[in-house]
């Protein structure tokens, strides 16, 4: 009942949203409704944490600790999201940068990406997880090419095409299983169905599940942003709105990430030598090293975030290939960090973008100036993302990388080591410029801050806060959700 | 050869033909002409194993491969207009030589897997080369090509590899799963169409060497 809630919440937001979305009314309704959404993803938590995986709609549906961590984190993100949306459109509007149609495509979509999201992590059957998968893809993909400017249709374009065609590698990889169950007695009708796979991976054929494996890894490491698959990523990210962008970095490599997994625990479970881990090990590291170098020679700003998150999901994919309880837990809670210091920074962005009418690293300087409040925000922010105490990050980072040098693996341990630190100083570098920069004379007249709306500020300091205190403190529900999600990847089952 | 194997060389060569060709309109056209032929196979496997869910699922793919998606395309081809603008990143020569490989490829990786046939009457053999075939003749058209709408053609090569590969290995998906697949390859090229006639409106052009102003 809470799934039907917390997906159809957002359809509404987004049948609304094409309806009404210009009109001053639509901004409560749709944020009334994405709390909505929250409380309905809260009390689906609490159904799952307290009761076990619930399964629904005669096993179309199954939500467990892992489906919970990744949803809630969706409905979070996309109340944030939500929330910026209202003072970003408004202004896009009011500077002509959007029409009134677009807008109302812009709420349509932006929702309806929302719903989409959120459907990915409560599937049981593997194939409708890749027809929802795809169509995240389809709907985002409108709103990276919402605006009217070469580079967002190039952007959306490659974005589509890219990513469709590197998921199509994981459909092969999927069908590859179905035929494995199928071999192995399983009915046709039960043989797509992740619980289904997970009790008979031991019987299935180790080359189908492996080749099927690695197809998926292609496939939905493509929508994931692992490299070398991550090239339409920092287009993607860097031309869309910027709350969607938030959206985009912040939970939809996620719920890529989250395919990925399930199909992962299949094939750890089915293999049994560890062969998934390793190779996950393997791209998360190479995605982490790509990132950091991109990162260092960076000149746009939200092009320096979307490297950015491919270095962070590079970290998570490498956690999870540890594998053991440490680099569990380290990705889990990682994921937890990234997505919520991740979007603060794309709404930062927005507002920076906007203050500076500029994109470039170069011009955007002497921000704490001009616009002390967001100055402020933008300090707090990318230490979090560079993984700096006392913020989330650094407790997920440390975790992952005492993983790695506890099982004695000396180079994924040093070059992990070496991309956080690399990253850290390149992150902090720009920060420094962006917030404290010299800003050269002849850009004063360019410049047009202004003062941050409530919406924004909430948008911004709600996740913040929460990151922040994740470093400190790990509320029990929290850690409840974690120790669940851990569990599932190590055995496919909840404790 | 059984009638299902003849018709999986008629969807390998229009294939082939797909990589050739420089004629857009050709392009759309053969692309109907796959999902017509796959509809054909769909339905010819559910007579050989009793399954009724491939009857319907044939219908579907003829009533969007074969002819709404061509629609669509032909109608994004006739808002922008003729065009004479170049396609392929090879000659002609180059790329025929190298569907060839891609096909040989299709065939190499596809033997172990057919080795062991399961209940499918034996098409295996014959159909999941093929199909593998046209997932990386697919892949090479997208990466190959400049043109906008070849690359979503290409895309369409690779979802029909597909769904072959689902009839040889595993007497298809379930009927849910298709229905679903087919509804979204409809709404992704709706998708694909506007944002080429858009590319259109905005640079005159449908030409991804277009796309250069991302770097870095």
């Amino acid at each position: 009942m809470w799934i039907a809630l917390l997906v159809g919440l957002p359809v509404l937001a987004a049948l609304l949203g094409w309806l009404a979305g210009h009109r001053p009314a639509y901004g409560p309704a749709q944020t009334a409704l994405a709390v909505g959404t929250v409380a309905a993803a809260g009390l689906l938590d609490w159904q799952v944490l307290a009761g076990g995986p619930v399964t629904a709609g005669g096993g179309l549906f199954y939500v467990d600790a892992l489906s919970l961590l990744v949803f809630s984190l969706v409905a979070l993100v996309g109340l944030f999201a939500t929330l910026y949306s209202v003072p970003y459109v408004r202004r896009e509007h009011e500077t002509g940068e959007l029409s009134l149609r677009q807008v109302r495509v812009y709420y349509l979509a932006f929702h309806l990406f929302i719903a989409t999201m959120l459907l990915v992590t409560v599937v049981n059957n593997l194939g409708l997880l890749w027809v929802v998968i795809e169509a995240t893809t389809l709907v985002s993909a409108v709103l990276v090419g919402l605006y009217n400017r070469a580079t967002a249709i190039e952007a959306a374009w490659k974005y589509i095409v890219i990513c469709s065609a590197g998921i199509s590698f994981a459909l092969l990889g999927l069908l590859l299983l179905y035929a494995a169950g199928a071999r192995a007695g399983l009915s046709a009708e039960s043989a797509l169905a992740w619980t289904t796979l997970l009790g008979a991976a031991p019987e299935l054929d180790p080359a189908w599940v492996k080749l099927g494996f690695l197809l998926v890894l292609v496939g939905f490491g493509t929508k994931a942003g692992l490299a070398p698959m991550h090239a339409w990523l920092p287009d993607a990210h860097s031309q869309a709105p910027s709350p969607v962008s938030a959206l985009l970095s912040g939970v939809l490599l996620n719920t890529a990430v989250y395919g990925l997994l399930r199909v992962h625990i299949i094939a750890a479970r089915s293999l049994g030598d560890g062969y998934s881990a390793r190779v996950l090990l393997v791209f998360g590291v190479i995605s982490l090293l790509v990132a950091v170098s991109f990162i260092l020679v960076q000149r746009d700003l939200k092009r320096l975030l979307a490297y950015s998150s491919v270095e962070h999901i590079g970290l998570i994919t490498a956690g999870v290939g540890l594998a053991g309880p440490l680099g569990l837990y380290g990705a889990m809670l990682h994921m937890i960090g990234h997505s919520l210091a991740k979007s603060t920074l794309f709404f930062l962005s927005g507002e920076l973008v906007h203050g500076f009418h500029s994109r470039s690293l170069a011009r955007i300087r002497g921000a704490l100036q001009l616009m002390p409040a967001v100055g402020v925000l933008t300090v707090l922010a990318m230490l979090a993302i560079a993984g700096s105490p006392p913020f989330g990050l650094f407790t997920s980072e440390l975790s992952i990388v005492t993983a790695a040098f506890q099982q004695g693996r000396w180079w994924p341990a040093g070059l992990i080591l070496a991309g956080i630190g690399l990253a850290f100083a390149g992150l902090a570098y720009h920060m420094v410029q962006i917030v404290f920069g010299e800003r050269a004379g002849s850009q004063n007249g360019h410049a047009d801050p202004q003062p941050l709306s409530r919406w924004a500020l909430a948008a911004m300091a709600l996740p913040l806060a929460t990151v922040t205190v994740l470093g400190v403190w790990v509320p029990e529900a929290v850690r409840a959700a974690l120790t669940g999600a851990v569990a599932v990847l190590e055995r496919g089952l909840m404790p | 050869m059984s009638v299902i194997g003849a018709l999986a060389l008629v969807l390998l060569v229009s294939a082939w033909l797909v990589v050739i060709t420089r004629d857009l309109t050709a392009l759309v056209q053969l692309s109907a002409v796959q999902g017509v032929v796959l509809a054909v196979v769909a339905s010819l496997a559910g007579q050989a194993a009793g399954a009724d869910h491939l009857y319907a699922a044939a219908l579907l793919t003829l009533a969007v491969k074969g002819l709404a998606v061509p629609v669509v395309l032909q109608r994004v081809l006739r808002r922008i207009g003729p065009l004479r603008l170049p396609d392929a990143m090879f000659t002609t020569r180059t790329q025929a030589v190298l569907a060839f490989a891609l096909t040989g490829a299709g065939y190499y990786i596809a033997a172990p897997l057919a080795a062991e046939p399961a209940g499918n009457h034996g098409a295996i053999g014959e159909v999941l080369p093929v199909a593998l075939a046209l997932v990386l003749i697919g892949a090479f058209v997208v990466v190959s090509r400049r043109l906008a709408l070849t690359q979503a053609v290409g895309l369409l090569l690779v979802e029909n590899g597909l769904f072959l590969a689902a009839l040889a290995v595993a007497g298809g998906v379930p009927l849910a799963v298709d229905i679903a697949i087919l509804a979204e390859v409809f709404v992704a090229m709706l998708i694909m169409g506007a944002l080429v006639r858009r590319m259109h409106g905005m640079i005159g052009s449908i030409s991804t060497e277009q796309f250069r102003r991302l770097k870095g």
